[in-house]
Formats: C-alpha cells, sequence, structure tokens
C-alpha cells in the first residue's frame, strides 16, 4: 500500500476521533448557545462505566458481542442520566444569568468531575479491552486498517447522518431549532424549552458515552485525565467547522486529522501541534465563524 | 468531663514524650523528597513504600549505630517549585543530615543549587546525565544514566548486525535527553539514524509516525518515553504491522506497560535494571541476593513484587545507612564515606562512588528483556 494512502487513512481514523466528540460539543452549542465544557468528562465517565461493567461480565464468563451490547447500553444510559444531572445542577440555575455564568459553571462542573473519579477510581491508567469485534472481511487490508478504527470511521458518519435526519425531522428536532432560533418567542408558542435543554443534553452525552466506549477500545487505555485531552482537540474542530453547525463539527475535525496526518508524514512531527493549530488561525481570519458557519445577523 | 479527658491525655502524652525521649539517643533524621502524587507517581509510588518499609526493618534490627532511623517524606507531585519549598523545609525545619530523591530529573536539577549551598548530601532517585555530570560536591544519584541504557541498544543493534535505525522519541525531559544520547552515540557504534520522530506526552494516536518510519530504510525502531505513550506504539505498531524489532526504553519497565500494551507488547526489547529478572539471574550474579530479598520483602508489604522504581529508593536509603555506620551522621563525614563506598551490591547494580564519579555504575547495571508471554524474559 501506498505512502499517501496509508496516511490518508491515519488522517481519517484521527479525525473520525474527534469527529465523536465534537458532535455533541457543536449539537449542545447549536441549541442552547452554551460551550459544554463537561461533555469531555461524560465521554470520560462512558469510558469508565464501560470498562467496570464489560470487566464483571467477562468475569462471569460472558464474552463477544453480549458483552459489548451489555456494557454499551449501560454505560450509555449512565451517562445520559450524568448529563441529565449536569444540566439541571450546574445550566439551569443560570439560564437567564449573563453568558459567562454558565461557562464557568461548566469548567466548574468539568473539574469536579475528573476528580471525582480520580478519588472514586484511581489515578493510574487502566487497561481498556477491546470490546468491538474483528471484522474478518477486513483481511485484505491488514497493516491498512484495523476493525476498530474501520468501526468508528464507519460510526461517525452514521451518527452525523441520524443527528441531522433527527434534528431535521423529527418534533424533538423542530422544537430544537425554535429554542435556536429565539428562546423567548419558542417559550410563546408553547415549546417546553426545559424539556428541549434536557434532551439536548440527554443525547449529547450519549454520543460522548458511545464515542468513549469506541476511543477507548482504539487507544486501549483510560484514566481519569482522557476526557479534558480529547475535549481540547474536539473543542478545535468544533470551532474551525463552524460550531452550532453538525456537519462543519465533522468537516473540522477530519481536516484537524489530515493536518497532523500529512503534516507529520511530509514535513516532520516536530510540529504537529502547529499545523494544527496555525491551520485554525488561519481559518478564522479568512471565515471567522468557521468552515461551514451561519454568520448569523446580530439581533436587535 | 471533656475536658478532664482532654486534659489527662495531653498530660500523658507529654509523659510518654519525655520518656521515649530519655530511653533513647537523638534519631537519625533523612529526608525524602518523591513525587507520590501527580503524574510521576509510577515512580514516586514505589519509592515511598520502599523508604517506609525500609525505616521500620532497620529500626526492628536496631537502627544504625543503635540510633533509631526516622525519614521524614514530602510530596513534592512532580513538581519543582514544591520540591524546591520542601527541600528549604528539610534542611532548615527538620535538620535533616541527608536527603534522597526527588524522583524526577527536572525537579532533581531545581533542588541541586539549594543542597549545595547548605552542604547536606543528596542522593536523587532520577536518571538525567546532567545530575552528576558535571559532578557536584553534595549530589549523588541511584537511577542509571540514560547514556548506559541507550549504549546497552546499541551494543545488542550490533551483533544483529543493523546499522539503520529509526527513533521516536517523547517531547517531554525524559525523551530529549534519550534523544540527545541516541544521536551522541549512534556514530561511535557505527549506527545511523534514518528517521528522528516525536510525540507528544498526551498524544492518543501515533499511526502517522510509525507509517512515515516504516517508508523509511530504519531496520530497527526505538522508542523513549514513560508510560502510557510507548503502549501507545506498541499497539500502533502491531495495528500497522510493523515487521521491524522494536526497542524501548527504561522507561517503561515495570507491569504497567505489559498489561497497557496487551499482546502488542509480545517481542518488545528493552534495556532494565535486574530488578525485574531477579528470579531468572544465575546463581553467579553478585546482586541476586539483594534483588530477591527486595522484591520478596516489598511484596510481603504491598502484594507486588518490588519494582525497578522503587529500587532506586532502596539504594539511596541503603547507601545511606552503610555510610552513616562507618562515619556518623554529620553531613560531610556522609559524603566521604558516600564517596568511599565500593562494590555496594544494589538494586540498580554494583556501586562504585569516588569523588570524580558520584552515578557510580556503568552500562552492566542494565540487562536486556524481552517481553514473552505477558512476561519479562532474558535477552541471552
Amino acid at each position: 500500500m501506498d505512502y499517501f494512502s496509508e496516511l490518508f487513512v491515519g488522517g481519517l481514523t484521527r479525525g473520525s476521533i474527534y469527529a465523536l466528540i465534537a458532535l455533541g460539543y457543536t449539537m449542545v452549542y447549536g441549541i442552547i448557545e452554551l460551550i459544554n465544557f463537561a461533555h469531555g468528562e461524560i465521554y470520560m465517565i462512558g469510558a469508565f462505566t464501560a470498562l467496570i461493567v464489560a470487566s464483571v461480565l467477562t468475569m462471569s464468563g460472558m464474552s463477544g458481542l453480549s458483552v459489548l451490547v451489555l456494557a454499551s447500553v449501560v454505560a450509555v444510559i449512565y451517562s445520559a442520566a450524568y448529563g441529565f444531572t449536569v444540566e439541571k445542577v450546574a445550566y439551569k440555575p443560570l439560564r437567564q444569568a449573563s453568558r459567562l455564568s454558565p461557562l464557568i459553571s461548566a469548567i466548574g462542573m468539568s473539574i469536579f468531575l475528573q476528580n471525582y473519579v480520580l478519588l472514586a477510581q484511581t489515578p493510574d491508567f487502566l487497561p481498556f479491552p477491546n470490546l468491538l469485534p474483528e471484522l474478518t472481511i477486513l483481511e485484505p487490508y491488514t497493516g491498512l486498517i484495523g476493525s476498530t478504527e474501520f468501526i468508528i470511521i464507519v460510526s461517525t458518519a452514521v451518527i452525523m447522518v441520524l443527528l441531522t435526519l433527527l434534528i431535521r425531522y423529527t418534533r424533538m428536532g423542530k422544537a430544537m431549532r425554535a429554542t435556536a432560533q429565539d428562546r423567548n418567542m419558542a417559550m410563546l408558542v408553547g415549546v417546553n424549552v426545559n424539556r428541549v435543554a434536557s434532551n439536548t443534553f440527554i443525547i449529547g452525552s450519549v454520543l460522548a458515552a458511545i464515542g468513549g466506549i469506541l476511543i477507548a477500545s482504539h487507544i486501549g487505555r483510560i484514566n481519569f485525565y482522557i476526557g479534558f485531552i480529547a475535549g481540547i482537540k474536539a473543542f478545535t474542530a468544533a470551532v474551525l467547522g463552524g460550531i452550532g453547525s453538525i456537519p462543519g463539527a465533522v468537516l473540522g475535525a477530519l481536516v484537524l486529522g489530515f493536518t497532523e496526518s500529512f503534516g507529520t508524514g511530509y514535513v516532520s512531527s516536530d510540529y504537529e501541534d502547529a499545523f494544527a493549530f496555525i491551520l485554525l488561525i488561519l481559518i478564522l481570519i479568512f471565515k471567522p465563524s468557521g468552515l461551514l458557519g451561519h454568520t448569523t445577523s446580530q439581533k436587535v | 468531663m471533656l475536658k478532664k479527658i482532654i486534659t489527662s491525655l495531653c498530660t500523658l502524652c507529654i509523659l510518654f514524650t519525655v520518656a521515649s525521649g530519655v530511653l533513647a539517643a537523638e534519631p537519625i533524621k533523612i529526608g525524602a523528597l518523591l513525587a507520590v502524587t501527580g503524574p510521576p507517581s509510577f515512580l514516586g509510588d514505589p519509592e515511598r513504600n520502599t523508604a517506609v518499609m525500609l525505616e521500620t526493618q532497620i529500626n526492628n534490627a536496631g537502627g544504625i549505630n543503635g540510633r533509631t532511623l526516622k525519614v521524614i517524606i514530602y510530596d513534592t507531585q512532580g513538581d519543582a517549585t514544591k520540591a524546591v519549598q520542601a527541600a528549604n523545609r528539610l534542611i532548615k525545619d527538620d535538620n535533616v543530615s541527608a536527603i534522597i530523591g526527588p524522583s524526577t530529573t527536572g525537579e532533581t536539577m531545581a533542588v541541586i543549587p539549594i543542597v549545595e549551598a547548605a552542604g547536606v548530601p543528596l542522593i536523587s532517585c532520577a536518571a538525567g546525565i546532567k545530575i552528576t555530570e558535571p559532578t557536584k560536591k553534595w549530589v549523588f544519584k541511584t537511577a542509571q544514566n540514560d547514556s548506559l541504557a541507550v549504549e546497552r541498544i546499541y551494543d545488542h543493534l550490533k551483533k544483529r548486525n543493523i546499522n539503520k535505525i529509526a527513533i521516536l522519541t517523547v517531547s517531554d525531559g525524559f525523551g530529549s535527553s534519550g534523544r540527545e544520547q541516541l544521536k551522541l552515540k549512534a556514530e561511535s557504534f557505527g549506527i545511523t539514524i534514518v528517521s528522528d520522530e516525536i510525540y507528544g506526552p498526551k498524544d492518543t494516536d501515533m499511526t502517522a509516525q510509525i507509517v512515515k518510519i516504516r517508508g523509511s530504510k530504519a531496520q530497527a525502531l526505538i522508542c523513549w518515553g514513560t508510560n502510557p505513550g510507548p503502549a501507545t506504539i506498541a499497539r500502533n505498531a502491531k495495528q500497522l504491522g510493523l515487521t521491524m524489532p522494536l526497542y524501548m526504553s527504561h522507561g517503561v519497565s515495570s507491569k504497567k506497560f505489559i498489561e497497557l500494551a496487551g499482546d502488542a507488547s509480545e517481542g518488545i526489547i528493552l534495556p532494565s535494571g535486574r530488578v525485574i529478572v531477579a528470579h531468572m539471574l544465575p546463581k553467579s550474579d553478585k546482586q541476586k541476593k539483594s534483588l530477591l530479598a527486595y522484591v520478596n520483602n516489598y511484596k510481603k508489604h504491598y502484594n507486588v513484587g518490588g519494582d525497578h522504581f522503587g529500587g532506586h529508593a532502596w539504594d539511596a536509603v541503603m547507601l545511606l545507612k552503610g555510610a552513616i555506620e562507618r562515619g556518623g551522621d554529620a553531613p560531610d563525614a556522609i559524603r566521604k564515606e558516600l564517596e568511599n563506598t565500593r562494590n555496594f551490591r544494589g538494586i540498580g547494580g554494583i556501586f562504585n562512588f569516588s569523588p570524580q564519579d558520584h552515578a557510580g555504575l556503568t552500562k552492566d547495571a542494565f540487562v536486556l528483556v524481552t517481553i514473552k508471554n505477558g512476561n519479562w524474559t532474558l535477552v541471552k
């Protein structure tokens, strides 16, 4: 396999990983205009829950797909509960406050959750078993792409499509869009804004938990800090693509992944992070709202 | 009523302090600056455990020259500022005779000016070559130099007729020191570095670097980093089907690495202190007795075998014990006796200190090990 396609697949995997988390960031921002810094932590909690459940199930003799399904279900439900609670505790009381207050509250929530897991679990790295099945169809391509990476890329695409459909065509999506456009007006026409906010957070947390399981299976280790690290790159990707735009988040993440992969491959690994952030600065200079962001006219 | 209880308790306390003060001579106090928590806790935690274990053990056996040993431990969290504060406290408030630690090279470099000015012997548990080169009057160290590890690996590469290599180092203190040594020593072994890549300490995917290395003419890959980065590299290399032999540094010579890298760790070769393969060593090995005693003792106290890093603290405490037994606990006497230490059979190797050499080890301090069936094996 030639050098270019190897780097291409590497960049695609990296980009999809960033996108999995960026989707949650951007969706919450698009609907309630809040940067949920605790999103990375929900991802981390999802991965921890999956690890705990998977370990218990494996010890009790279960194996393969049933472990994956059960661990995912528990992790998704548990993370959704976290997302719901975080919104109720940290953001809802600040709905009418100035925009800075919920931002600070979000950072506080993020720090709190990190330290809570640090104390309740361990400060050390834990090995994470690969819960995803080995796909035999990919055997001719060994050395280019593994099953785990393939599943991550496909899942990202599927989640992006589903999320777009949900927001465009369902009743809940319509309510979300109405809230995004004008919260007061939406309330006047009978949209339950509180429920919309809760739903947004629950969906965001479900995405984070799925991301947690997929990415932890790929990396093979977790600790309390992974959410923060994943969050930085995902947030960059969301801004790059235009925060609030769902296809934008995926596009931004892929651009970031490809830049890092090709930058390392063709220039030097010394500047891996520099490439990504130079690109971010350039894009924001020429297109301040990001690649696919809308330039909203000032509200009167 | 409560007041009375408190008063009587206080009185009892005072009585006991006076009584014990009368019974025993003033204890010998040594300080320890260890990164028990924080990112380098994988170093500081076993070091602390070892120091505490030795303190009890030495005191149960009657102390040093009949005086009890007191180890005062401060957690530096791997932070140079905290290490400096704690060092000042040890010297000024606690009046210690000597200090062991800090755990990392960065912290040690920060503490050196303080101990040099105060004239207190310091035995660092960190590996950086800068600590004892050039030699400083009051500073010693027990961890093996990076350069010795590099020489071990290059020796082995030469035996296998490999002369074109790729290196992949982490962009922190440990990695850049290793990178420097790898480049410095390559020429004298007739080795060319054809690909020189780095990765960030927090990176979670190194496939781009490995793809690039695979595309170069390298016959082997040497990776220099501490957990968890190298585990990711091992997994990425396996996923990409990298066929060249993979070497790692002594920075991952703990069980955690095998745990994190899983199957991908099979066949990786790395230099390590003898401690992780203690039971496999031949009977003729001079260190075997110390090593087995340490590993088993540690296991009894903490339920896991003693490791490479805890060994640095073992060496530091035992070197001090020897020096104090011979010359008393005045700081200057300790320094002189440390410099006179010959043939000390420790965990990290056989130490021979001198006024010119405060590191005391040769490349024999390292053995090459490989990972087979999830466990360490000696490379013949």
